[in-house]
């Protein structure tokens, strides 16, 4: 496949816009402030219009300022407002957004009234963006951004990082965390008023938000997530624009907002630890687990001969199907011995099936003790009650369930 | 400045000598929304002090944290840390804070959060090294939380998410530490953990000054208190003023002419007449 | 006097304008009191795909399966935004832009792929037609009316019933989710609709007054209402009164300046936003100000007058001078001017009703002083402090109290 140079700037262009926006908006979804985007985004038409109506030009420079001016001042009004009433986030942001954005269509239509050469064609250009008319110079721009942004989080990264997440802490750090967010915000105003000619409005809200929602599944680390958010970014500019690049009339922009969903769809089930699917299957495994201990469990009763009532409190319901399932893991793991008539635990089994046991009488004990919840309601696995309790603990109760004598 | 090993005696604590005490408070007024919730409040704090701020819900315990900590300005009166303004030697000053106040949700481990501690001291740019993250570990075992050092803050226990945050404020090397109901909520073998930290930072000459809520374990633990309500109804060490006439007044309802004294500003302030409604 | 040319058209378009407002701004209180106030916007985006599926499917033009496809996927965008909050772990705004953008990007593809031939102009979506609304007229009972009154006026009607119907629960709903679960109340259905409610009013009012207006009619009167007032009746009368006032302004506004409606009246809709932010009696920035500038000034003229009616009778000072920072020596010099003019001093003297003055704070403030001293047992260094200069702060019924003797006073 010949990709002409053109292309290939494209190509390299939005790369380097969707790391751009991935990383911002990873710094963005830490903050919860993901719709902030799209506030900012919409908030950039009066400022253009005012620009182009003292300006006179429509040098993209010109209009960028005006942009970059309005969404500045939406960003400070999204943050101040609820400092100082008592609106709240949300209807600050939604607020904002209409209010600005109805100031920016109002101005359009004077502008277009008054016949100095704003079209509506310009307009919906700003709305939907053009990247296939994405010039050398913008994408040169793009590669530049990617590049500064991608500087100055490596170097600012532990500033960051109090500012995302523990700002009170910033004097106690000798950071400045107003300044830091102030420097996050002029990097989401910045990154969006540039990537306006190329992707629109709305899309670049896209950009900012999906890449690093979509990054959240994959990982639980700070810098982890900031650099997937900025290749699943970068993938999505890149495959969006390929995509788009083999339908003529395919405008890049959406294309590559849906690349961007589908990597997030493919991050939210396949993700490991996570994702859906992964979830889903530890859900089913520890399930299957539990089916298996509580089988052990029951044959050691009977060996206990313990009374049949206690048997029948802990005998759980069962398909064919289970039972099928726990005979066959619990002879493959060597846990019981099987003859034509009866089933029996081999050593490892029995000492599995006590173990088990213990662990629960332990987490019973915790729970009375401790939390005073009725025993019986609660059912926990063996790794939940290590996850939850530490070793010290598990000790100390033990040593209690000891001294008491229960067996 | 890198750390090698961790400061056993006090003598590597920076600031001012050891003679003047940790906190110094002269007639403290807090307001919030034009009401006063901390009124003059005079107390001093010394240096190496286990002291707990005890009073019932509403008591301005949280708010006196704050001011301490310069997150809120007084109305009037002053705070002295270490001698100096409030705001000055932040670095000094650790805090441990509720867990409704944090986001657990945050992509961080035990071992970023505790690292925290050592930024006051890398300045700009600089990224935390070898020396701050041993410093950092020897911190974390000093709580008993060093195997943890992966795991994410959210998957924490209650009682190891507050030792975590303790080990944030060692790592700062923080010559006072601030904690905020620490032991509420908290199962008996943390609560018992926490105690033992709470001890080690006392044998290294740290001040520690927490709200406290169980009244029984007051009198052999700390060896301060400050029993508020509203206003200072006493402080000093625990032995001579933990008394039942003391907790009395501390518990015991306030005195309804203050209160409306109090609720009279409050009108005024915030141009209400009297029943409630916007003038 | 501005000439307003009213016609009879612009009536007309200020009607149904105001309809929508009034349609938007009850759903508003609800969603705004929820802190779910960008659903508007999400709904407003997310609908897209939906117009150009119906639009698709009908084969047509019409209006209608434009809308009901602009219905379903508006559904569509809460429920998928709700299921990735809750079961995926996504955060909440987060959830909200994931969802409505990329049906946004899916409407766009669509339109290029099935309608780009037939201009389908999502123009209109998102700005509405407000301004040909008179073109297109109804018969309803002998009078003619704009056809686009009626889903807006239908919308109106809905949120008006649903918001009498289901004041009760939908109070607690907001205020108290947790009570409202814990009872018997079917939270979820109760919400759910609310949902609902707010995709059938904002697909209504496209037509009318466009996507755009929408996000700010549902947004701005309800914040407005929060602003304003202190309780949920109140609220919805001043946000559906500012939703109605912006649609007049606005109207207004956009025959004047030549251009749309709909940007106009968000930017009243701003205006009257700003307006209470600054001016809310009370809460408002300005009146705060005003009132700390006048307490200020009333201690200042106190505090003076105490101090030279002691001076004139020759007795001790009760406090030395505060050092002056600049303000206070400010408001100290303005007081001064401020008293001479009133005619309250004379000669560095207190007559008159500065007199009356003087005595009554002097009064208030020994009878304060020994409360403090005595019942209190404040240190005699702190009675000087600002803050326990509570003697300004009793009006006449707490100094008779104090005046009638302590001992009554409980502890």
């Amino acid at each position: 496949m010949m990709i002409s140079p053109n292309t290939l700037v494209i190509l390299l262009g939005s790369t380097a816009l969707g790391t751009c926006c991935g990383l911002v908006g990873a710094l963005m979804l830490l903050k919860r402030r993901a719709l902030l985007a799209d506030a900012i985004a919409h908030s950039t038409l009066p400022g253009i219009c005012i620009a182009f109506l003292l300006g006179g030009s429509r040098s993209l420079a010109v209009l960028g300022v005006g942009a970059l001016l309005s969404a500045l001042l939406s960003a400070t009004l999204v943050s101040w407002l609820p400092r100082i009433t008592r609106i709240r986030k949300d209807a600050a942001t939604a607020c904002v957004l209409g209010i600005l954005f109805g100031a920016g269509i109002a101005l359009v239509g004077i502008i277009q009234r008054s016949g100095l050469g704003g079209s509506a064609a310009g307009l919906d250009g700003l709305l939907l963006g053009r990247t296939a008319g994405m010039l050398r110079s913008e994408a040169l721009l793009f590669g530049i951004s990617a590049m500064m942004m991608s500087l100055i989080i490596i170097s600012l990264r532990k500033e960051l990082l109090v500012s995302c997440f523990d700002p009170r802490f910033g004097l106690s750090a000798k950071i400045p965390a107003r300044s830091i967010d102030f420097l996050q915000t002029s990097l989401l105003a910045a990154t969006i008023v540039i990537a306006l000619p190329a992707v629109g409005v709305v899309l670049t809200a896209a950009l900012v938000v999906i890449p690093a929602a979509a990054g959240r599944f994959w990982t639980d680390r700070f810098d982890v997530l900031l650099a997937i958010s900025a290749l699943i970014g970068a993938a999505s500019g890149l495959i969006g624009t390929l995509l788009s690049s083999l339908h003529s009339n395919l405008p890049a922009g959406p294309v590559i907002v849906l690349s961007a969903t589908t990597l997030f769809i493919i991050s939210l089930l396949l993700a490991p630890g996570r994702g859906w699917i992964s979830r889903h299957m530890q859900q089913r495994s520890r399930l299957q687990d539990r089916q298996v201990r509580q089988f052990l469990d029951g044959i050691l009763s009977s060996e206990l001969e313990e009374s049949s009532l206690v048997v029948l409190k802990r005998q759980p319901v069962t398909t064919a199907a289970i039972d099928r399932r726990n005979l066959v893991v619990s002879s493959r793991n060597g846990w019981i011995e099987t003859d034509s008539q009866r089933i029996q635990l081999t050593p490892e089994g029995r000492r599995r099936a006590v173990r088990a046991r213990k662990a629960l009488q332990i987490w019973r004990e915790w729970l009375t003790s401790e939390a005073s919840i009725d025993r019986d309601l609660i059912d926990l696995d063996e790794q939940d009650i290590e996850k939850i309790l530490p070793p010290d603990l598990i000790d100390t109760l033990q040593r209690s369930i000891d001294h008491r004598g229960t067996s | 400045m890198e750390r090698h090993g961790s400061a056993e005696c006090s003598r590597d604590l920076g600031g001012p000598p050891l003679n003047s005490p940790a906190i110094e408070i002269h007639d403290l007024t807090v307001s919030y929304r034009e009401k006063p919730v901390l009124w003059d409040i005079d107390a001093t704090i010394p240096e190496g002090s286990l002291c707990a701020i005890v009073g019932p819900n509403g008591a301005g315990k949280s708010t006196l944290l704050s001011a301490i900590l310069g997150t809120i300005h007084p109305a009037s009166g002053w705070l002295k840390i270490f001698d100096q303004e409030v705001g000055k030697s932040q670095e000094l000053i650790g805090f441990v804070p509720q867990r409704e106040s944090v986001d657990w949700d945050f992509p961080v481990d035990v071992l970023d959060v505790v690292l925290m501690g050592t930024y006051s001291k890398l300045g700009w740019f600089r990224r935390p090294g070898k020396a701050q993250r041993d410093w950092a570990m020897e911190c974390l075992e000093q709580v008993g939380m060093a195997d943890l050092k992966k795991r994410q803050v959210g998957e924490l226990s209650g009682g190891q998410q507050q030792r975590v945050f303790i080990a944030r404020s060692l790592a700062q090397d923080a010559r006072l530490i601030l904690m905020d109901e620490p032991f509420a909520g908290v199962d008996a073998a943390t609560e018992e953990a926490i105690r033992l930290v709470l001890l080690d930072l006392k044998k290294k000459g740290r001040t520690v000054v927490l709200v406290h809520h169980d009244l029984q374990t007051i009198e052999n633990f700390f060896d301060h208190v400050l029993l508020l309500n509203l206003r200072l109804v006493a402080a000093g060490p625990t032995a001579e003023i933990f008394t039942g006439e003391n907790l009395l007044r501390t518990y015991g309802g306030r005195l309804t002419l203050l209160d409306e004294a109090a609720e009279a500003v409050r009108r005024i302030r915030t141009g209400r007449s009297r029943t409630g409604r916007d003038q | 006097m501005i000439d307003l040319q009213l016609t009879p058209v612009s009536w007309q378009i200020m009607m149904v304008a105001a309809c929508a407002a009034a349609a938007c701004g009850l759903l508003g209180v609800q969603l705004v009191l929820r802190r779910r106030a960008m659903l508007g916007d999400a709904i407003a985006h997310g609908v897209l795909p939906g117009l150009v599926i119906g639009f698709v499917v009908s084969g047509s033009r019409d209006l209608f399966p434009m809308l009901v496809g602009a219905l379903i996927a508006a559904i569509f965008v809460s429920i998928l935004a709700e299921w990735l909050r809750e079961h995926a772990g996504v955060d909440g705004g987060a959830a909200l832009g994931v969802v409505f953008t990329s049906l946004f990007a899916l409407g766009i593809i669509l339109i290029e792929i099935f309608a780009r031939d037939v201009d389908l102009d999502a123009g209109c979506v998102l700005y509405g037609m407000v301004e040909y609304a008179p073109i297109h007229q109804v018969e309803w009972f002998g009078y003619s009316v704009p056809r686009s009154l009626t889903p807006v006026l239908g919308a109106l009607l809905l949120n008006l019933g649903a918001t009498v119907l289901f004041w009760k629960e939908w109070k607690l709903c907001a205020f108290d989710p947790q009570l409202a679960r814990a009872s018997r109340l079917p939270f979820q259905t109760l919400e759910q609709g609310l949902l609902v409610l707010v995709a059938i009013t904002s697909v209504a009012c496209f037509e009318a007054v466009g996507s755009v207006l929408v996000i700010a009619m549902i947004a701005v009167p309800a914040t407005i209402g929060h602003v304003l007032c202190d309780r949920m009746s109140s609220m919805v009368i001043v946000s559906t009164l500012a939703g109605v006032v912006s649609a007049v302004l606005g109207t207004v506004g956009a025959i004047q300046l030549e251009t749309g409606v709909p940007g106009m009246m968000a930017v009243s809709s701003g205006g009257l936003l700003v307006g209470a932010v600054l001016l809310a009696p009370g809460r408002g920035l300005i009146p705060a100000a005003t009132r700390n500038f006048s307490w200020t000034m009333r201690v200042e003229m106190e505090d003076i007058l105490a101090e030279s009616h002691l001076q004139s009778m020759d007795s001790p000072p009760d406090h030395t001078d505060s050092a002056g920072a600049p303000s206070s020596r400010f408001f100290r010099i303005l007081a001064t001017w401020l008293l001479w003019t009133l005619g309250y001093i004379r000669n560095g003297i207190p007559v008159g009703r500065g007199e009356r003055m003087a005595r009554t704070l002097l009064k208030k403030r020994s009878l304060w002083k020994r409360f403090a001293a005595e019942r209190m047992g404040l240190a005699s260094d702190h009675l000087d402090e600002p803050a326990h200069r509570i003697e300004h702060h009793l009006d006449d019924d707490l100094t008779r109290r104090l005046e009638s003797g302590f001992e009554s006073e409980e502890d």
